[in-house]
């Protein structure tokens, strides 16, 4: 009698706890796959029809047909059949036909639209920050690097076991070379050099510490920012938080000799020097630069324009006059440049003003062809919502980058093409196994990264890094 | 042990438990209630995923399922009890197996059940964690069940590292039990769960905890929860218990009512007293819940009882705020301070979570949405298990008033998901459909700024000058500024800040509060002056007599000012007179 009570009372409690999903605002299609053009090697595009039951999918390309069948609103693609299907259809372009019985009154829904697989391949792996989007403190921060083929991904931060220190964005150069700052008490910047670990110290008595950065094409040297980063709060509310460097220099770190280099073309009070990234050639760096007003109240005069340094790899030294390559004008600032593996491209982030961009809603990509020096402002991958932080693939052809253009204050990671004429493709949201975890995770996938090789050290090692390793001081050079 | 015993045992346990609940259930209703708001049952992919990549998988989905309940205090309590009994029957049980042939001494089961039911009375302790205990013990009761053999032994190696996953840092009071109960069968066993234990702590080392993380997961070290050697010692107190309860056997058997209810009694009486005797945490957690549910009523009567408590008196200024009444009744619940103490609340980092979460309410008054929707991020953001239903809700609130109907719909979409929010949820998501914003959320919008400033994060009054120079008949926000000011006894500065924003402004819309009139004439010095004042602020005839009566008898008294102005209780005067504390420039 007894236990017959227990199970009649745990049943109770139970459908009482079962929420019915209503899921009112996922009706059709989530994430949006219509009509983009997709690496050759991305994971399968799991969807969800919203209120769906039975979804049948049919896929026609060139090479054949193939059906797919999802249920409960999701669609899963079997990962071999679906890889099997993109090295069929590589430079194809595919016609999906989507049917659904929708729940509760049955009735039949369909769309239609085409997928091209691109015969170019996007980088293999991908290291995204997945940080609480509050203004200035966060609690659990983890880098994840993302495997793009599948669902895979391991830890390469988490800053649970490193007393949940502040842990910046993890940098690849694609060849061997990697960094990842860690913030607090015995934080420093974790190296991976051919292989090899280091703790570094970068801050030394005439330079700061390295803050954005970027690595040569040899992955012998890093530049980086150095800057006082404070911030400030609208009275707007939709305006949210901006970051400011109340003064910012750019420096070079020679990772062979661990020595810090600076110039006096790109340090000083006059100017405020951002966001250096180098050539492809590795011989000119290119930079972000802005007067120096005060701030915050003087924030929206700080308009950044894309300035360039030369760079001589044999010495590790900055030349000693920067020029100004795109004006920037009263309206715009330039951020997060990252020019493409192949030289064609310098990619840039275009806010109203400033320096830090990811609460900008206004703020867009914008692609500068080296060669001519014209700018497209690619209405086609931009959206409302903030898109930062980009980055390029091995072989330019991919862009990821970092959009809150669904909600306005979560990013996720957005993919898009970039032809070798500087056509461009609709972006698209980095697939999941279940795209609900966009949905209702509370974190935004910051700062992504992407690299053809996995990194050499996981959550455990960084954190041994930051506990027991000792950093090595950079010596500053002359 | 004699069907006598055994009825006695029941009886007990089921008085403990009985007690238990009536006092979860009188004095700690609160509290409970409060781990629903910081906690969510969700099962969504990322939550899925956040379940996986921590210990104590069972627990934690079990516990927050549990804790969704907890907002009845009835089911709260009854919850508890419920989770309690099963500790006890499990140790009874344990204890059984442990000495099959002896008579032990089952009513001690009852107290890791007093220690559980203290912490339990900690608003972040969560379900999960006395799940957890619920379930070692009882997997503890499983193994102990396996006859000696190799099979059995490489099992227990497995087994507490599997609890581990399962149920959490508890998985060590499994461990130690069933190492007691094997004392007598070789060395084997014995290596075989510290090879257990030593696994358990590599794998919290694989899911990136520290060890104190480990031994304590689910409970997260650093928020409101009991002392944290406590939790750590449980285990060894639940062994103690076992070998207290056999040793002891005879002797407790024959005398048990007179050694051991004392016994109890004196210990539960420590930890009952810190539990339900902790009337300023309980108070400060209803008052919140209060206003969390709109019961502004409650909330007024709560915040005028007798002991004026920090929060109190927070959330009696809110209360007057939303009724107009800052002022007027600023110096009237006894709790005087400065404004820090009284009006504002901090928000940086390490400061406690209550403030982030409460001092919306006021700032979603004053208009400044920009700073509420910082404390709203940051108290989401600093929760143990990252995510509240109670912030997202507000957060969803927020972004309506802002008319940022994504990010709405976001918050609402993981609320729609949930059982107690769902409706909730649901009517604010048609609303939005229908654009039929609740009025309440028109009124907060009506207060936010046209223009954009910067301030400092947690500068307030920054803050709410912008918003008083924007919107000057922003009542709230002005009157928040002024009594700063005065609450600080910084008189000049809320002088000028009174030319600025009541005269010939507001004070043509409202009356002026007495506590701003008796302010304008302190420092009045001289019969011109009086007169110029007077005229100038249109002070009331009143005031104007309530300050020649005060005039008038400092002038001829020699009693001390404070006796004095005794007589004038309730007035700036007295406030500005008799209330001591630094750096005043009027003192």
């Amino acid at each position: 009698m007894k236990s017959r009570i227990i199970i009649l009372v745990s049943t109770l409690l139970l459908l009482a706890g079962c929420s019915n999903r209503t899921d009112s605002t996922l009706t059709g299609m989530f994430p949006d796959y219509r009509d983009i053009t997709v690496p050759c090697n991305i994971a399968p595009l799991n969807f969800r029809v919203g209120q769906a039951r039975k979804i049948k999918v049919t896929v026609k390309g060139n090479a054949g047909e193939y059906e797919f069948a999802g249920r409960n609103g999701l669609v899963r693609f079997p990962l071999k059949k679906w890889h099997g299907m993109l090295e069929n259809e590589k430079g194809n372009t595919l016609n999906v036909s989507v049917e659904w019985q929708t729940k509760g009154d049955r009735s039949v829904g369909n769309d239609s639209f085409t997928w091209t697989v691109a015969s170019d391949s996007i980088d293999r792996y991908m290291s995204y920050r997945l940080i609480e989007p509050a203004y200035e403190v966060w609690s659990e921060i983890q880098i994840e690097q993302r495997d793009m083929e599948n669902f895979s991904s391991v830890l390469l931060g988490d800053n649970r076991n490193a007393d949940m220190c502040c842990m910046n964005c993890h940098t690849s150069n694609r060849n061997g070379t990697s960094f990842m700052h860690l913030r607090g008490a015995k934080g420093g910047t974790i190296l991976n050099r051919n292989g090899k670990l280091v703790k570094l110290n970068t801050k030394t008595e005439k330079t700061g510490n390295t803050v954005y950065g970027d690595i040569s094409a040899d992955g012998r040297y890093g530049v980086f920012t150095t800057a006082d980063i404070t911030f400030a709060i609208h009275s707007q509310v939709d305006l949210r938080m901006e970051v400011y460097d109340q003064r910012s220099d750019l420096v070079v770190l020679d990772f062979d000799n661990l020595t810090v280099t600076d110039s006096p073309a790109t340090s000083g009070d006059d100017y405020q020097e951002t966001f250096p990234c180098f050539s492809a050639d590795g011989r000119t760096i290119f930079f972000c630069r802005a007067e120096h007003h005060e701030q915050p109240d003087s924030i929206s005069d700080m308009h950044y324009n894309i300035a360039v340094i030369s760079f001589d790899p044999e010495t590790g030294k900055m030349g000693d006059r920067a020029i100004t390559i795109v004006r920037a004008g009263d309206n715009i600032s330039f951020s997060h440049l990252k020019a493409s593996p192949d030289g064609h491209w310098l990619m840039a982030t275009a806010a109203r003003y400033g320096t830090f961009p990811v609460w900008h809603k206004e703020s867009e990509l914008w692609l500068i062809d080296l060669h001519t020096r014209k700018i497209d402002v690619l209405p086609k991958i931009n959206a409302y919502g903030a898109d930062t932080y980009h980055s390029w693939s091995s072989n330019s052809r991919w862009v990821v980058f970092a959009s809150k253009r669904d909600d306005l204050v979560y990013g996720r990671p957005y993919i898009a093409y970039i032809g070798p004429d500087g056509n461009v493709g609709k972006p698209f949201v980095l697939p999941q196994k279940d795209p609900d975890r966009y949905v209702t995770t509370l974190k935004s996938f910051n700062l992504p990264e992407l690299y053809t090789t996995p990194e050499i050290y996981n959550a455990r090692d960084a954190a041994s890094f930051y506990n027991d390793v000792q950093p090595e001081q950079v010596q500053y050079k002359p | 042990m004699g069907r006598k015993n055994r009825s006695e045992d029941f009886f007990f346990a089921a008085g403990v438990l009985f007690v238990s609940w009536i006092l979860l259930f009188s004095k700690a209703p609160y509290r409970l209630d409060f781990k629903e708001q910081v906690s969510i049952f969700l099962f969504g992919a990322d939550r899925i995923n956040w379940y996986l990549s921590n210990p104590a998988l069972f627990a934690s989905i079990a516990g927050d399922w549990l804790t969704q309940f907890y907002v009845n205090s009835t089911l709260a309590a009854t919850l508890s009890v419920f989770l309690f009994a099963l500790i006890m029957a499990a140790l009874a049980r344990f204890f059984r197996l442990a000495e099959p042939d002896r008579p032990v001494c089952l009513i001690l089961s009852a107290v890791p059940v007093l220690f559980e039911g203290y912490f339990i009375t900690f608003p972040n302790y969560p379900v999960s964690a006395t799940v957890g205990l619920t379930l070692s013990i009882w997997s503890a009761c499983a193994l102990a069940h396996l006859k000696n053999s190799k099979f059995s032994y490489l099992i227990y190696g497995i087994a507490v590292p599997a609890l581990f996953v399962i149920a959490g840092g508890h998985a060590i009071t499994a461990a130690l039990l069933l190492a007691f109960v094997k004392r007598r069968d070789g060395i084997s066993p014995m290596i075989s769960i510290a090879a257990g234990m030593a696994l358990l702590l590599v794998l919290g080392r694989l899911y990136n905890l520290t060890m104190f993380q480990t031994l304590l997961w689910p409970v997260t070290p650093g928020y409101i929860n009991p002392p944290e050697w406590l939790l750590i010692l449980m285990p060894w107190i639940i062994l103690a218990v076992m070998i207290l309860s056999l040793h002891y056997h005879k002797v407790m058997d024959k005398r048990w009512k007179n050694v051991i209810l004392p016994l109890l009694f004196v210990a539960g009486i420590p930890l009952s007293a810190t539990a339900f005797g902790a009337e300023e945490l309980e108070n400060t957690v209803k008052i919140g819940t209060l206003a969390y549910r709109n019961e502004w009523k409650e909330v007024k009567m709560m915040a005028s009882s007798h002991k004026p408590g920090f929060y109190k008196i927070f959330y009696w200024n809110v209360c007057n705020a939303r009724q107009g009444h800052l002022a007027d009744e600023l110096l009237n619940n006894g709790g005087w301070g400065r404004s820090s103490d009284m009006l504002f609340l901090s928000t940086v980092k390490g400061d406690p979570y209550f403030s982030m979460m409460y001092y919306t309410d006021a700032l979603l008054e004053m208009g400044d949405v920009s700073q509420a929707t910082d404390c709203a991020l940051l108290a989401q953001t600093v929760m143990p298990g990252y995510y509240s239903t109670r912030m997202l809700r507000r957060l969803a609130e927020i972004a309506v008033v802002t008319g940022d109907y994504a990010v709405a719909t976001k918050y609402l979409n993981i609320l729609i998901r949930t059982r107690n929010h769902r409706n909730w949820a649901q009517n604010l998501l048609d609303c939005i459909a229908a654009d039929k914003i609740p009025e309440q959320y028109l009124q907060w919008r009506s207060r936010t700024v046209p223009e954009d400033r910067f301030f400092v994060q947690g500068d307030i009054r920054s803050s709410l000058s912008i918003i008083a120079s924007q919107s000057p008949y922003n009542r709230v926000a002005v009157d928040y500024l002024l009594c700063s000011y005065l609450l600080d006894k910084n008189v000049n500065t809320f002088i000028s800040l009174y030319d600025r924003y009541y005269l010939n402004a507001l004070d043509r819309i409202v009356s002026v509060p007495d506590l701003y009139q008796e302010a304008l004439l302190v420092n009045v010095n001289s019969r011109e002056s009086l007169i110029e004042t007077v005229e100038k602020y249109h002070i009331s005839q009143r005031v104007y007599d309530k300050y020649m009566q005060l005039l008038e008898a400092r002038a001829g008294d020699s009693r001390p000012e404070s006796v004095i102005t005794t007589e004038a209780m309730r007035t700036y005067w007295h406030f500005i007179m008799v209330m001591r504390y630094n750096n005043t420039e009027n003192q």
